[in-house]
């Protein structure tokens, strides 16, 4: 605009150009997506059979074998995981968003913020120090732990934000019927935002199940089937990282299968998610 | 109502109150247990890591070398790899994340295809971190190897030089150590060798010496070529070597007690052929200290050497530049979809009335909107360099995992990270852990403060 001589022909020629290289360049993005959902599915589909699924790994030279191990030991942690940081986490939330104002609350959401930010391999030191050494030895329920206070502040933020949604009559509603304070609570803002809540319950288990470096120093691996939370456990993005980084065909093996496993269930979460959320259009 | 009913109301309500109480207390009570965590988190890094601010302080933050055997850290390269993988990361997913962002925010809001894009990018945060890094080791190096030969990014010879990770030596389980007390030539083959120490010209049975490792003293062949300034050592020690490999020779220890200077080093630029077995040279001290009491025949002294040549081992394509490619499709999605939000805030007003002056398309996003979005998109990059600094396995998985300083950007490495995933459970004495505990710090400050600042910015641009 500051050049009057430059023709409009031009300008909107740079426009259509300019729309191009943006149309381009975003779309390319999906194509290492794809190329790996692709890749993962072809390597790891002709992997998958019974065995796979329900026997242990065989030693290095060995053929066969199965990643039973990291499926139970996976499914035990989450689980775990799961029943540890959902109760604290929506608590947590239904204070952040009951007081939005005060000191308290204000710390307290600012260390959700940084716990957000903080990368997974130092949450693993930390729970090694808090939980493995005074114990005396790595165990499924100290992976649990450090999974669970990383799906605390997803948790935590998608309970607030949906709770925020709803309308202070409805609280009102209940408080004025004489109801006290943790039955209008419990009884009715939870339910009505319970769908919010349960997605992004699932999104950060679908964030965690695919977790590897909190687990490095917690659960460890196991190349046997474990179903002690105080012993060592397999996982499935443990088994992946120490396979994948192993020269043993057969091993690779074994972590294409798990690659595909682990990635379809955490795509399917991260779906099943996107479908509920849509009611609640909560950012995360 | 009768007395009972009242009586029981008032029971109820003093339950109910109580259970109210109980309640919020609880609320509470996990508000500041969330605080806790987080502090606690801080205090333990900052504790666990004292041993090594401590006793290294500040030099730990430019120290070249990392030598965990000989109690030395310095986290430069560390340092170094983690911000070479970051920012080159940032770099490369900039133009992509803008484009999503201008595209999902001004081109194309709704509608199938920005539907599919959106989910995409959704999916591409979701995929774990282990499966990047398993699909970049399979198929991305494999890639990379094939460009940087093309490109000829390897001299012959760059990553010939001697590695403590993967050349060892020692002496009735004492360990030498590498460059001080000794050093595998340059044309030393790689293999591992466990065996008794004989001189080469023991008068024991040929049954006897076989496949063991064989001692070698220079001083007769230096002191009879002494004036020929023409004369190779290295020629001969090869030519030696081949011949005693012939006899049986496991390996070979060669030392120099004349006292006349060999200049014998490790040269990485050589580019004789490759032996078969291992050749180390042991410096003058080191043989008085470790070798003086098997001159004779006993056979009183056990070896075991590994000589690697890291050119032969280290796979082409693993490095600072594949983890960077596979850390930058990562990255991706946190500033694109932050952008698309800050690019949907543009108020309309603004773009109608850069429109109505007849400003194109193009226009009004380089004048209008990015101007109005700046610190916003801003603060997306900020979040994105976050994910970068933090992220581990499919870095750990590609880059390659040595402790030298990345001579260039193809060159193998380490980030903080990814040493830490590393060595932890390794770590065998308490100065090594709490250096490594110090990397953790340093990794928990940095993205903490970037995070933050991302997130102040965020907000004060909501809130406008």
């Amino acid at each position: 605009m500051s050049k009057p001589k430059v023709g409009i022909q031009y300008r909107l020629g740079k426009s259509r150009l300019f729309q191009g290289t943006i149309f381009v360049l975003a779309f390319v993005v999906t194509l290492p997506l794809m190329a790996i959902i692709a890749y993962i599915f072809k390597e790891g589909i002709t992997k998958i059979n019974w065995d796979f699924i329900t026997k242990i790994p065989k030693p290095v030279g060995e053929s066969g074998g199965g990643i039973a191990n990291a499926l139970v030991g996976t499914i035990i942690i989450v689980l775990l995981a799961t029943i540890i940081a959902v109760p604290f986490g929506i608590l947590c939330g239904i204070y952040l968003s009951e007081n939005r104002r005060g000191r308290l609350s204000y710390w307290s959401r600012l260390c959700v913020d940084v716990l957000q930010g903080v990368p997974s391999i130092v949450i693993g030191i930390v729970m090694y120090f808090w939980l493995v050494k005074p114990t005396g030895g790595f165990s499924a329920w100290s992976g649990s732990i450090a999974l669970a206070v990383m799906m605390l502040p997803i948790i935590i933020r998608s309970t607030e934000e949906t709770l925020k949604l709803l309308p202070d009559t409805l609280k009102e509603a209940g408080l004025a019927l004489g109801l006290p304070y943790h039955k209008v609570i419990l009884r009715i803002i939870v339910p009505c935002g319970f769908s919010g809540i349960i997605s992004g319950v699932m999104l950060s288990v679908a964030r965690i199940a695919g977790e590897t470096a909190p687990l490095l120093f917690t659960a460890l691996g196991n190349m046997y089937l474990n179903t002690n939370i105080r012993r060592p456990t397999e996982t499935l993005p443990h088994l992946i990282y120490y396979y994948a980084s192993s020269p043993d065909e057969n091993w690779h093996n074994l972590a294409w299968g798990a690659s595909l496993i682990l990635l379809f269930t955490v795509l399917l979460l991260n779906i099943i998610t996107k479908i509920t959320t849509r009611r609640w259009n909560i950012q995360l | 109502m009768g007395k009972i009913n009242t009586g029981k109301y008032t029971k109820h309500t003093y339950g109910q109150v109580r259970m109210e109480n109980v309640f919020k207390r609880t609320l509470v009570a996990i508000a500041i247990v969330m605080i806790i965590i987080v502090v606690g988190i801080f205090l333990t890094l900052i504790v666990k890591s004292m041993p090594s601010i401590q006793s290294l302080g500040l030099k730990y933050l430019w120290g070249k070398t990392w030598d965990p055997i000989n109690n030395v850290y310095g986290a430069l390269p560390f340092l170094l790899g983690t911000l070479l993988t970051s920012f080159l990361a940032l770099i490369i997913s900039i133009p992509f994340s803008f484009a999503i962002a201008v595209y999902l925010g001004e081109y194309n809001p709704r509608g199938w295809l920005s539907n599919f894009l959106k989910n995409a990018v959704e999916l591409i945060a979701a995929v774990p971190s282990v499966i990047y890094g398993f699909w970049a080791l399979l198929v991305l190096v494999p890639i990379v190897q094939k460009m940087e030969n093309s490109w000829n990014a390897h001299k012959f010879g760059e990553y010939k030089k001697v590695d403590t990770q993967y050349n060892t030596f020692s002496v009735n389980d004492k360990k030498l150590a590498l460059d001080t007390d000794y050093f595998p030539l340059s044309y030393s083959g790689t293999s591992t060798l466990e065996g008794t120490i004989i001189p080469d010209n023991s008068t024991l049975p040929d049954s006897v010496k076989q496949g063991q490792m064989w001692m070698l003293d220079l001083k007769p062949m230096l002191e009879a070529n002494k004036n020929k300034p023409s004369y190779n050592i290295n020629d001969a020690i090869t030519k030696i070597a081949n011949d005693d490999f012939d006899k049986g020779a496991g390996g070979l220890i060669l030392y120099n007690t004349s006292g006349i200077a060999d200049n014998l080093q490790f040269n990485r630029k050589d580019t004789t052929t490759q032996l078969v077995v291992p050749v180390v040279y042991v410096k003058d001290d080191a043989y008085k200290k470790y070798f003086t009491a098997a001159t004779d025949n006993s056979g009183s002294l056990q070896a075991s050497v590994t000589t690697v040549d890291p050119y032969n081992i280290l796979p082409y394509g693993i490095g600072i530049f594949t983890a960077s490619l596979i850390l930058s499709i990562m990255i991706i999605p946190y500033a694109a979809s932050l952008g698309r939000e800050m690019i949907k805030m543009v108020p309309s007003p603004l773009k109608e009335g850069a429109y109505a002056l007849g400003a194109t398309r193009y226009e009004v996003i380089r004048s209008v909107i990015l101007p109005y979005t700046k610190s916003g998109l801003f603060a997306g990059i900020l979040l994105s360099l976050g994910r970068a600094l933090g992220e581990t396995m499919a870095v750990t998985m590609v880059i390659g995992n040595t402790s030298h300083m990345p001579t260039s950007l193809f060159s193998p490495g380490n980030t903080m990270a990814s040493v830490i995933a590393n060595e932890f459970n390794e770590a065998s004495h308490d100065l090594y852990w709490s250096a490594l505990v110090e990397l953790g710090l340093a990794l928990f400050l940095v993205t903490v403060i970037i995070n933050m600042i991302g997130k102040r910015i965020i907000k004060r641009f909501t809130n406008e």
